[in-house]
């Protein structure tokens, strides 16, 4: 009696096991090695792939092996191989039991490819302990295939429409500078005497305008720049730079600046020459525009303070500080300062002429170098930019 | 004095640089496009050339190339400008024998002159 009970027990659990992997809607398979003979297909495969358990059972595995895609195939069975290979040589318990998965295309028993997701697992050994039985789950990913495919699609056609932009915009800023720089030929003729003495009024009036169209040509020169930067156009040219004497060379080209708001820089630099590789043009470029943000953004009288050394830390690298005692940048302009076209407001902003996109710039700069920009600041209370550059560049 | 020959196709532009050289005492010959241009160095014979680098028809690329063709030694001293700086463009102009390369949006009356002098100084 026991025996039965027990035999109907098995029986019982069988069938709910055998009822549970027919119904289940992933391919249950699994092949011998040895014999490349299925033990076991479960009815998914009609479902997913349009054959029959038997048809699999009964050709084996060379025959399904012989559905892949032929793009697929190569990598498929290396995949195996070397998974099996690992299988049977490997010492840890992980090494010896991995799940490896797959993605390829099989052929549907009408024609088509389907693409499916498999988990292959040890399934026995033999005596020897080498894998003799292998049991792959697989789940139909079609969907998901086409869906990334269309994805990758519209990233393409955005990638190129973007790329368009800047490219049109490098046309059309290109373009600009030509009656730009006709007004500033005109202007300059009248300013610099090669026409006939100018009344005070007449002189005042023409320099605005020839400032004014001055600053259309600085917007031009920014927006070629971060075009460059964008459309990845920018090549950075490594050279030996002596980063103190660069900082120094930034600080004397916008003295006249200093001077005409009677502002004092002080720089302390830790060593007589730090010797860096970098694009120095560009890495002079980020210097003179922070300085000059530090300038335009403080008061008369105020003082800027510049430091730069090696950091000690594990990181290494070098620091650029410039700090400034001006009127800070308040929490809700922090989002938008390195963004394209923003200028924040605040109370010395209506007297600064810039494009916006300086930040945007340095920051782009700094970056391609492998570093990073920090800003600490808050209203009132001035601004500290720090530029660090990574401990790759410091190397000979 | 020196004879200069502006080539540039921006007649605007091509103006004031005559106004501006002619003040500064230069004898002026102008052209407004490279085409022009090469006949125009044939019958005047300038000591320096202003050159635009990009022209519709024959660039100023192509007046140089044509110019080196022509002519084993040239003796006239050559400025390129443009508003775009194009590297490659400006290499190749230096390798066809350009002195000297200036960004037109960049260069006042005065320092267009101080170019000038400077340019015609120097040794080809």
């Amino acid at each position: 009696m026991e025996k039965s009970l027990e035999a109907s027990e098995l029986i019982k659990k069988r069938t709910l096991i055998g009822d549970i992997a027919d119904v289940v809607p992933a391919m249950i398979a699994i092949y011998d090695i040895p014999s490349g003979k299925y033990l076991y297909v479960n009815k998914a495969v009609n479902k997913i792939l349009g054959y029959r358990p038997s048809d699999f059972t009964d050709k084996g595995v060379a025959y399904v092996s012989s559905l892949l895609h032929p793009d697929d195939v190569q990598q498929i069975l290396a995949k195996n191989q070397e998974a099996l290979d690992k299988a049977n040589t490997a010492v840890s318990q992980v090494g010896r039991n991995p799940v490896v998965n797959f993605e390829y295309r099989i052929k549907h028993k009408r024609g088509t490819w389907v693409w499916l997701h498999t988990d292959g697992i040890v399934y026995k050994r033999d005596k020897e302990g080498k894998v003799s039985h292998v049991l792959n789950v697989s789940i139909d990913i079609t969907q998901r295939k086409e869906a990334e495919d269309r994805l990758r699609d519209v990233m393409d056609e955005l990638l190129a429409f973007s790329d368009s932009k800047d490219e049109f915009v490098a046309i059309a800023s290109h373009q600009l500078r030509t009656p730009a720089t006709a007004v500033k030929q005109y202007l300059g003729l009248l300013l610099e005497g090669y026409v006939e003495p100018l009344t005070n009024d007449q002189e005042n009036f023409l320099r605005l305008a020839y400032e004014n169209n001055e600053r259309q040509l600085h917007i031009v020169d920014d927006l070629l720049k971060v075009t460059q930067l964008d459309l990845d156009k920018m090549k950075l040219n490594y050279k030996k730079t002596d980063l103190v004497g660069l900082i120094g060379e930034s600080i004397e080209s916008l003295g006249n600046v200093f001077k005409k708001k009677r502002q004092v820089v002080e720089f302390k630099p830790s060593s007589k020459q730090i010797i860096v590789r970098v694009d120095p043009i560009q890495i002079k470029a980020v210097v003179e525009n922070i300085l000059e943000n530090a300038s335009n953004y403080s008061h008369l009288g105020k003082k800027i303070y510049v430091k730069v050394k090696k950091v000690r830390n594990e990181e290494g690298g070098i620091c650029v500080s410039i700090k400034d005692e001006g009127v800070g940048i308040s929490d809700k302009d922090f989002p938008r300062l390195f963004k394209k076209f923003s200028r924040i407001r605040n109370e010395l902003s209506d007297s600064v002429s810039g494009s916006g996109l300086g930040l945007y710039f340095c920051l782009k700069i700094i970056e391609l170098h492998g570093g990073y920009l920090r800003v600490r600041s808050a209203a009132g209370e001035g601004s500290e930019f720090s530029i660090n550059l990574p401990k790759k560049l410091t190397a000979k | 004095m020196a004879k200069v020959l502006i080539i540039e196709d921006e007649k605007h532009l091509n103006d004031a640089y005559q106004i501006v050289l002619k003040k500064a005492g230069y004898t002026i010959v102008a052209a407004y496009d490279g085409k022009e241009a090469l006949d125009v160095y044939e019958k005047d014979r300038p000591d320096l050339i202003l050159l635009d680098l990009r022209m519709p028809n024959v660039s100023g690329l192509t007046f140089l190339k044509t110019l080196n063709s022509r002519h084993k030694k040239l003796k006239a001293k050559i400025v390129v400008f443009s508003n775009y700086d194009d590297q490659k463009e400006i290499d190749e102009a230096f390798k066809l024998g350009a002195d000297r390369y200036i960004l037109k949006a960049w260069s006042s009356p005065t320092e267009l002159i101080k170019i000038v002098k400077e340019t015609l100084k120097t040794k080809k």
